[in-house]
């Protein structure tokens, strides 16, 4: 039975070798905020880090992740992203916030390795896929919480926008 | 004005249960449908109009203080639940922090309704509003009963009565019991728009957080006890069925508990899902029969050859032929668009426990009752004994009015004999869609020697969606409508294409879903004309966002745009004066915001389009530049629209954003399209959206109004792709009659 660093804790799960990570944790281990929408890696609403990395977890296998750390929504939002959790809810990005999970995790990954990045940095990092049409306030919220994660505290992040 | 006893029902009393726990203690007010509603629909069963009136919404003020609002209507990201309960609060003079929004529970009784048309805040406006006034004045009543003193002595604010003279004042949450037991008012007293202190205001949506923490429950994300899970094979051609399969080797798979025929396909149920995949596989369906759809190049031949021959006269404004047949400048062209995907983020899904004659489904819908109707109908149960469990929806655009996957779930559910959660995979989303329909279109018109058009004749031709009927139409509407054969209008209700327009269908064999929106025109034009051509195909056909605005406005506001040009007028101008009103106030507010006329550098081109659609009227000014490879860049788009009075400018605006780039991405890329009686189509790899780096700037300006509010779901969807092929034609000079523009 596998085990794996999920959101810094050791689980165990009974899942065959070839399922893809999306469906370990979705199905086997109950955590949904991870969301299955294409299954081809085309979309990125099933965004995860593996080692800090953003990947699509529709078309990474259970085997791939042996050894690796894995962080979901559930802990980035609270935990590393919440500047970009705070950004999101100040700039009221969401609309049916079936792809905002997957849009935070790849932000959150872009932000951890580029601070402030320009605006064709956040076009080349930031593919994933939105529905509803909230792609304008995606990147607004994205500026601000580098601009938060510049000032080093949550406060530019705080401020409500008008 | 109706009296509270009739739209509105003390529910304290009652033992509620929803989402599974029981509601117990403080002020429970219920929203009840229209009498008139009820009323016509048990007259025509020939029973007594006195029939217990049925349950919309309802609030709660529980003994902490908190305010809950359950709704029937559905959230799909368009936020309408923390719109409707801003009405609440409103009237009930509460902190916006105390207040919560959660989906009902859908039993008992059918009720007709839908969520969609951008119909809801129209349709909700004053009721919710009369829920608030009335739970407030109970409190205060119970507060004057608890002190003894007049209740006019009392007043409420922020969640607390006070007795001013006194000095004493107690919270709602104290008050709430006591509350209950008050008499419903026989008088409302509502406060006027100047008082409004959350009407109006940018209050921050309710079902965010949840949505940003990965909190947020989607019909996808349902977990029922003991529940499997069951992926789809579905056959390619409309109405085919599975021929031959693989049954033994998937049987023989690892978790796999049935192998279910459903219709459309077969449903293969796991312990897990990836487990229900790979047996799919394995079974590998080999499908036949059904009715192919009609290729699309055959379909275009057709649609093109149904304009040679005048079609059924759906609408006429003075004699457009006589005008036609005396001039000399009579301009002429034809378009053309595809068939569209919904393509929600969200792959139709639904889970269903099936017990006897009774079913609980777990999922999302746009049309509540018809989807109980529907599954009662597949398993023979009465539809009453359906129970919907709606969650959030991960998007809908009119595809979540449909039933089909509902009833998958229950049939696969009632096979295995245990809750089942049934998954599409996108290309089962894909290929197995209700579709905007592929239409073409022939204009006509003339200018006068003014240079003004004096005649517009508009004939579309296109599919028959009189196969989506039964899902959204559901069983109450579509029995009124039967027996009584005339519409019903209980104003404001009921989406007015309902009532109106479905049984203009039936009789005059003209589609809605095709010819709706268009003419008569918002234009002073003297002479118009539309005419409809039914052109068969079996493809699904189906509610999407803004159809049929979606394409006619395409149609309309291009042409017109060529009218411009060929009046040697300036588009912005032409149109200008052919509109008066309100309309000219939005059409002059969106030139004003792009600075019309203002001459671009860097090759970039303006152009404009406007329409105005269930009472609301939107313009837009999109700004391109074409690539070398000829591809159109859109840089900016320019947006005025006129709603009414406005619930949440910040909803206005994220509704309009979105709408501009739900149309941006069909005009730019949306193609589906049908080869060997199949859609080729099958995920986002060939249906592509626009990412990030394709979206424009989006400028938006709302129009002042204290007039009743409209829709705001749609309206800004339809002028986008003309405006943008209209700027295509600044840059280049070259007219495309076709979508995708790309």
């Amino acid at each position: 039975m596998p085990l794996l660093h999920l959101n810094g804790t050791p689980t165990r799960v009974d899942a065959d070798d070839d399922t893809p990570l999306l469906w370990v944790l979705r199905d086997h281990l109950g955590l949904t905020g991870t969301k299955f929408a294409c299954g081809i890696g085309e979309c990125g609403a099933c965004t995860i880090h593996l080692d800090g990395q953003a990947v699509r977890a529709c078309v990474v296998p259970l085997s791939a992740a042996s050894g690796k750390q894995i962080r979901t929504i559930e802990a980035v939002a609270a935990g590393e992203g919440a500047r970009i959790a705070k950004a999101w809810i100040a700039e009221q990005v969401p609309q049916c916030g079936y792809c905002q999970p997957g849009m935070i995790m790849a932000v959150s990954a872009l932000l951890a390795s580029n601070a402030d990045p320009s605006d064709a940095e956040i076009d080349a990092a930031v593919t994933n896929l939105c529905r509803c049409g909230t792609q304008p306030r995606i990147r607004r919220a994205i500026q601000r919480a580098a601009r938060a994660r510049a000032a080093g505290s949550t406060k530019a992040a705080d401020d409500a926008t008008g | 004005m109706t009296r509270p006893a009739e739209t509105l029902v003390n529910l304290s009393r009652r033992r509620f249960v929803q989402g599974g726990s029981l509601l117990v203690g403080g002020l429970v007010l219920g929203v009840l449908a229209p009498r008139s509603l009820a009323g016509a629909a048990s007259t025509a069963e020939g029973a007594t109009a006195t029939s217990d009136p049925e349950l919309g919404s309802w609030l709660r003020i529980a003994p902490d203080g908190r305010v809950t609002v359950w709704v029937e209507k559905a959230e799909m990201g368009q936020g309408i639940h923390s719109s409707l309960a801003a009405l609440v609060a409103e009237e009930l003079d509460v902190p916006w922090d105390r207040l919560a929004v959660e989906s009902r529970t859908f039993d008992g009784p059918l009720r007709p309704g839908i969520t969609g048309a951008s119909m809801s805040i129209r349709e909700s406006f004053m009721p919710m509003r009369r829920a608030g006034a009335a739970a407030r004045t109970m409190l205060i009543g119970a507060a004057a009963a608890t002190w003894a003193v007049p209740a006019a002595e009392c007043t409420a604010a922020q969640g607390r009565v006070r007795h001013e003279r006194s000095g004493r004042s107690l919270g709602y949450g104290e008050l709430a019991a006591r509350a209950a037991a008050q008499p419903l008012p026989a008088e409302l007293v509502f406060k006027s728009p100047k008082a409004f202190a959350l009407i109006g205001k940018s209050l921050p949506r309710l079902d965010i957080p949840a949505k940003v923490s990965g909190a947020a429950s989607f019909g996808i994300d349902v977990k029922v006890e003991g529940m499997l899970h069951a992926a789809t094979g579905l056959a390619p051609v409309p109405g085919g069925e599975v021929e031959s399969a693989d049954y033994e080797s998937a049987r023989a798979q690892p978790g796999v508990r049935g192998i279910v025929a459903i219709p459309g396909g077969v449903a293969v149920v796991a312990d897990h899902y990836w487990q229900a995949r790979k047996a799919l596989a394995k079974l590998a369906p080999v499908y036949s029969g059904g009715t192919p759809a009609v290729d699309t190049p055959a379909y275009s031949k057709l649609l093109h050859e149904a304009l040679e021959t005048p079609g059924l006269v759906a609408g006429e404004t003075g004699d457009a032929d006589a005008a036609l047949a005396g001039s000399e400048r009579v301009i002429e062209a034809r378009y053309e668009v595809p068939w569209l995907a919904h393509a929600t983020l969200e792959p139709m899904n639904c889970t269903a426990s099936v017990r006897g004659d009774r079913c609980e489904l777990w999922t999302s819908s746009q049309s509540p009752s018809g989807l109980r109707n529907d599954v009662g109908a597949a398993l023979g149960i009465d539809p009453e004994h359906v129970t919907l469990h709606a969650t959030l929806m991960g998007g809908a655009f009119g595809r979540r009015v449909e039933t089909d996957t509902a009833v998958q779930a229950a049939l696969a559910s009632r096979s295995v004999g245990r809750p089942v959660k049934l998954v599409w995979s996108r290309e089962d989303d894909m290929r197995h869609d209700f579709y905007r329909p592929a239409c073409a279109a022939r204009m006509k018109a003339v200018i006068d020697a003014a240079g003004r058009p004096s005649a517009f004749l508009l004939h579309v031709a296109g599919p028959w969606s009189d196969r989506t009927l039964p899902s959204w139409a559901n069983g109450a509407i579509g029995a009124a409508q039967k027996r009584l054969g005339s519409p019903l209008a209980p104003e404001g209700y009921l989406p007015d294409f309902v009532w109106w327009r479905l049984p203009q269908v039936m009789r005059s064999g003209v589609d809605w879903i095709v010819s709706g929106n268009a003419p008569p025109l918002n234009y002073t034009v003297p002479r118009q004309r539309l005419e409809y051509s039914h052109v068969e195909n079996a493809l699904p056909v189906g509610w999407w966002r803004a159809v049929p605005a979606s394409q006619n406005a395409f149609f309309v506001e291009s042409f017109v745009d060529e009218l411009a040009h060929a009046a040697s007028a300036d588009p912005y101008e032409f149109r200008r004066g052919l509109l008066g009103g309100r309309d000219r106030e939005v059409l002059d507010r969106a030139a004003e915001l792009a600075s019309w006329g203002r001459p671009r550098s860097d090759g970039r081109a303006l152009g404009i389009a406007q329409y105005a659609m269930v009472g609301t009227r939107v313009c837009e000014v999109a700004e391109l530049s074409v690539g070398e490879s000829g591809e159109p860049k859109v840089h900016r788009v320019y947006c005025a629209i006129d709603c009414g009075l406005v619930v949440n400018p910040d909803t206005v605006r994220a509704q309009v954003e979105g709408s501009i780039l739900f149309g941006l991405t069909a005009a730019l890329r949306g193609r589906i399209t049908v080869r060997n009686g199949a859609v080729e189509q099958g995920n986002f790899h060939d249906y592509r959206l626009l990412r990030l780096a394709e979206t424009p700037e989006i400028e938006i300006s709302i129009l002042d109004s204290r007039e009743a509010p409209t829709g705001v779901g749609e309206p800004a969807t339809p002028p986008i792709a003309p405006a943008v092929a209209n700027a295509l034609f600044a840059a280049t000079r070259r007219r495309i009659r076709t979508l995708p523009l790309a």
